[in-house]
């Protein structure tokens, strides 16, 4: 497992800057190259004390963990950021409160309601009043703020 | 003892109505925006400047000098409660402060970290006061070659900041710095690894980093199994610091306001160094150094007074000189400017009541943040115990809003999610994100300071020897990397044989 | 039958199109019915960001809606450019066209996605002039002392400017060449204040530095200003380049607003009568002059001619000093 991660980083020092000479290339490249160095360490060690622990099965590190609610937390939060823009920043917001206090969050309807739309208010009154940040209107103009 | 007169006056002009209103204006404002994740001084300060536009120069400086340090006094909440830095100078108190906080001693981290702030204030402003030309003068001697050893420094300590793996900690670093590579090659002009993403010309943004792989992953880590197994301590167990927790504060709270003060007059990224600093010399001189990473209080004593000492020494370039230190300090200069006048050494001469009068209400300014985050600590810690399925969204939320409020970009948001899973994945394999993101901040600006001596020295790196303050430094970081090198290599040995 | 309805419908529609004619005028005529967002290409904090905030002031009290700044920094200023030009023509989208997004790097950048035709100019408002500077305590007393200088030990001189493309870096490249191909070496910073802090600090030697980066440790007297680029009233004994021998170096680093282009005629006039208005009022140019801006008023026609002609310069100066940003 950790051999998965390390691999994936090693590739990823492949990349070779671009010109050396003190130019733009140079720290890129040296980067890259102390990157391969320390993966292949990495892979190294785990090698030799998956070697020693052999026979002692671990817990893998993804036991027991709830992809659902990650893939649903991290799809919702890509949604946001999709749509903040075109629908506005009231509407979006609610829905993914909505989102998140329910489905993951594990929340009664009543309970999701209100807090969503509390929530909303609340960081409305803070942001754009108080703090004066701009946040976008979307299509719907005044009417969704 | 015309230095006396001064602060007199200044703290006459400091307790009329008007300034003593602005003040607690700022001073309230800049802990609201360091209390949440994303939006920093920087954007408030210049959505409030026209509001100085019609007061005195006094009352808008005062106002806009409060909310630059209150926002260092808030950034701490959020980096102990939810592992979320404020902003880059409060990265090292994640590291023991979260931890505490899950140990349920968010109270004593809040608080020692408030008196920490107070007393680092406090004392880099006297520091100010006595020192303000002597210090400038000194700060002018850093040229490139010196900000190299500095930032040579740096990295070497980044790797103290481990609390598991040396190796991969040291992993974290190098991609650290090769995420720092993204974008516009400040020597050159050329683009680098942009990928052609307009958003990504300039660099990965640090706030949408610092969110997504700590903030985001953080939650990700946490929701992943089922919620009730949740985490902070209900049993929290005090609301402030006891006895114990003083003694072991003093020091680090002594240490690192000296560290902070001193690096913060460097112009150009001293006071960011200033907090891990002196999180690494803590761990360095400390007795117990495996605490440190799991709730250590002098871990979080030390650096959160280093980042308010350092906040008074940003002050001296731009009060002596006239030269801002870092983005904040050049918006007061524009308000300044714009009202007038004109800071440097003239500006005792010609406005003193306004030298003087931001002075003195630095100093109470400082003193109305204590009494008003105290209180709060009782808040903050009562918040934890609300249930972690109504908490989380709204972490998540805050970190949107941040992130999109920072720079109006919906792409940062992406690249905030994307770190977000990123930093995830790379928790679980046992890989801390404080070194990559440190590196990130440090990577950039060793470059920078490497190319520009080398310009300045037409290719000779003798350069960095020849002149005493960056030999120093260099010496120092040879000898440290050497020795945390060693202690690596005697413990694989045993570890083998 | 069915030649009543085609009537019908052509009425109907001729109806239509001019109840939508109508509106649109009044639309155009209650202009602006919501805040105007000002879009600003470089970072909040910075000195462009504070010469649009006092804008945006007068232009709210002219327009009688809130102008909101906001800060799109990135690439240079291209990305901002880049959002003006692709926003709505409604006239609820404006910002800033300067000497960097819309003159240096449309010259040097090779592969940019707007051009200045897609923008409706409403102005410019202001310029930042370049001053040659050198410690206090250096030994030359002139531009010629320089340049000398530089002639008899090459690549000793270092200048600091503010970044490759910069108005700091291209007119030292170009008092460079005009000078005889002197050489300078560069050294490029992230900003004014740390090219400033450098200088003072002795680790370059000169640079040419807008004047908001340095207006306040000239009047504290440690640096010495040896030439400007254009003339400027308030420091009369300061020669220009071209009082010095060097004609050429006469640039500036402009600013003016616009508009993506379509705008409909009636919102492009108000907006070009209020930026006429405020960049013109005196309260505004006190407040640019104090940050080092100087308020220099060109109506879209002289602006639109005038950046033309500098990024035929830019572009000289980019071949010749071998500069390109990619």
């Amino acid at each position: 497992m950790v051999l998965g991660i390390s691999i994936s980083i090693y590739s990823k020092t492949l990349k070779l800057g671009k010109l050396a000479s003190p130019g733009p290339g140079l720290m890129p490249f040296l980067l890259g190259l102390t990157l391969s160095i320390f993966s292949v360490l990495v892979v190294a060690r785990s090698l030799l004390s998956a070697q020693k622990e052999k026979g002692l099965h671990e817990e893998g590190i993804w036991f027991q963990v709830d992809i659902k609610k990650i893939v649903l937390v991290t799809g919702s939060l890509i949604m946001y950021a999709l749509l903040l823009e075109k629908i506005g920043f009231v509407i979006t917001t609610l829905v993914i409160l909505l989102i998140l206090f329910r489905a993951v969050g594990s929340q009664k309807w009543s309970s999701v309601l209100v807090s969503s739309i509390l929530t909303v208010l609340f960081t409305y009154l803070v942001f754009v009043i108080i703090l004066k940040v701009e946040l976008p209107y979307g299509f719907l103009g005044r009417v969704g703020w | 003892m015309e230095i006396f007169s001064g602060i007199l006056s200044g703290f006459q002009i400091i307790l009329q109505p008007v300034n003593f209103l602005y003040c607690f204006i700022g001073v309230f404002i800049g802990t609201l925006i360091g209390v949440l994740p994303g939006i920093g001084p920087v954007g408030t300060m210049s959505i409030l400047l026209p509001v100085t536009f019609g007061i005195s120069p006094v009352t808008g400086v005062i106002m806009l000098a409060g909310i630059y340090y209150g926002a260092m006094y808030g950034g701490s909440t959020t980096s102990i409660l939810v592992n979320i830095p404020g902003e880059a100078a409060s990265v090292v108190t994640c590291l023991d402060g979260y931890q505490m906080a899950k140990q349920g001693r968010a109270g004593p981290a809040l608080g020692i970290s408030a008196m920490g702030s107070f007393i680092g204030g406090t004392f880099s402003l006297i520091g100010l006061m006595f020192l303000v030309y002597t210090l400038s003068e000194f700060a002018l001697r850093f040229g490139p070659p010196e900000y190299f050893a500095l930032m040579c420094l740096g990295i070497t300590t980044v790797a103290y900041l481990a609390r598991g793996s040396l190796l991969k900690a040291t992993i974290m670093a190098v991609l650290g710095l090769i995420l720092g590579c993204v974008g516009t090659d400040i020597i050159s002009g050329k683009l680098r690894f942009d990928f052609g993403i307009s958003g990504l010309a300039d660099g990965i943004g640090l706030v949408p980093l610092a969110m997504g792989l700590f903030g985001i992953s953080e939650v990700l880590t946490n929701i992943e199994k089922p919620l009730k197994r949740m985490i902070y301590e209900t049993k929290i167990r005090n609301i402030l610091p006891n006895g114990d927790d003083w003694k072991k504060s003093t020091g680090p709270i002594v240490r690192g306001s000296l560290i902070g003060f001193l690096l913060g007059i460097l112009p150009g990224g001293g006071s960011i160094l200033s907090s891990f600093v002196s999180y690494s010399v803590e761990k360095k001189i400390s007795k117990h150094p495996e605490t440190f990473g799991h709730g250590a209080i002098e871990g979080v004593a030390g650096p959160e007074t280093a980042n308010n000492a350092a906040t008074g020494g940003a002050f001296v370039p731009l009060l002596a000189l006239g030269i801002p230190s870092n983005v904040i300090m050049a918006i007061l200069l524009g308000a300044l400017l714009i009202h007038g006048v004109t800071p440097g050494p003239l500006m005792i001469r010609e406005h003193p009541g306004i030298f003087w009068g931001v002075i003195a209400s630095m100093y109470i300014g400082n003193a109305m943040l204590l009494l008003l985050n105290l209180p709060f600590i009782g808040l903050w810690v009562r918040l934890l115990k609300v249930p972690y399925g109504v908490l989380f969204p709204l972490i998540l939320l805050f970190t949107l809003i941040g992130s999109y409020s920072n720079s109006n970009s919906v792409f940062d948001i992406f690249l905030m999610i994307f770190f977000g899973v990123v930093g995830y994945v790379l928790r679980k394999y046992g890989y801390e994100e404080a070194p990559l993101l440190l590196a990130f901040i440090l990577g950039p600006m060793l470059e920078q300071a490497f190319r520009q001596s080398m310009v300045m020295s037409n290719g000779k790196l003798s350069i960095f020897f020849t002149r005493p303050i960056s030999a120093i430094g260099l010496t120092l970081s040879i000898a440290l990397f050497a020795s945390t090198g060693l202690n690596v290599f005697r413990k694989t040995r045993n570890k083998v044989t | 039958m069915k030649q009543k309805r085609k009537r019908m419908w052509i009425l109907g529609l001729t109806v239509g199109i001019g109840v939508l004619i109508y509106l649109n005028s009044a639309i155009a005529a209650d202009y602006p019915t919501k805040p105007i967002e000002y879009i600003c290409p470089f970072g909040a904090g910075g000195p462009t960001s504070l010469a649009n905030r006092i804008m945006a002031e007068k232009l709210s009290q002219l327009l009688g809606q809130p102008v909101v700044v906001i800060n799109k920094p990135g690439a240079g200023g291209a990305i901002a450019a880049a959002f003006i030009a692709r926003a709505k023509p409604d006239g609820y989208t404006i910002g800033d066209v300067t000497s960097a997004g819309n003159g240096v790097t449309l010259a040097l950048r090779p592969d940019v996605t707007y051009k200045n035709s897609d923008f409706e100019l409403l102005g410019q408002y202001g310029t930042h002039f370049l001053a040659m500077a050198v410690k206090e305590d250096a030994p030359w007393k002139t531009v010629r002392d320089l340049a000398e200088y530089a002639k008899k030990n090459p690549g000793v001189l270092k200048y600091g400017s503010s970044g490759v493309g910069s108005a700091t870096q291209l007119c030292m490249e170009l008092f460079k060449l005009t000078a005889g191909k002197l050489a300078i070496d560069h050294i490029p910073f992230k900003s004014g204040p740390e090219i400033t802090a450098a200088l003072l600090g002795g680790h370059i030697h000169t640079g040419t530095f807008t004047w908001g980066t340095v207006k306040a440790v000239y009047d504290a007297k440690k640096i010495r200003v040896l030439a400007l680029s254009i003339p400027v009233e308030e420091l009369p004994g300061i020669p220009t380049f071209a009082q010095a021998g060097y004609p050429e170096v006469n640039l500036t680093a402009y600013y003016g607003t616009a508009a993506p282009k379509g705008l409909p005629r009636e919102i492009l006039n108000k907006l070009r009568d209020a930026c006429a208005k405020t960049f013109q009022d005196p309260k505004t140019r006190e407040a640019f002059r104090n940050i080092g801006l100087t308020p220099d008023y060109k109506t879209p026609e002289e602006f639109s001619k005038f950046m033309e002609d500098r990024i035929m310069v830019y572009k000289r100066i980019g071949s010749e000093a071998n500069i390109t940003l990619d």
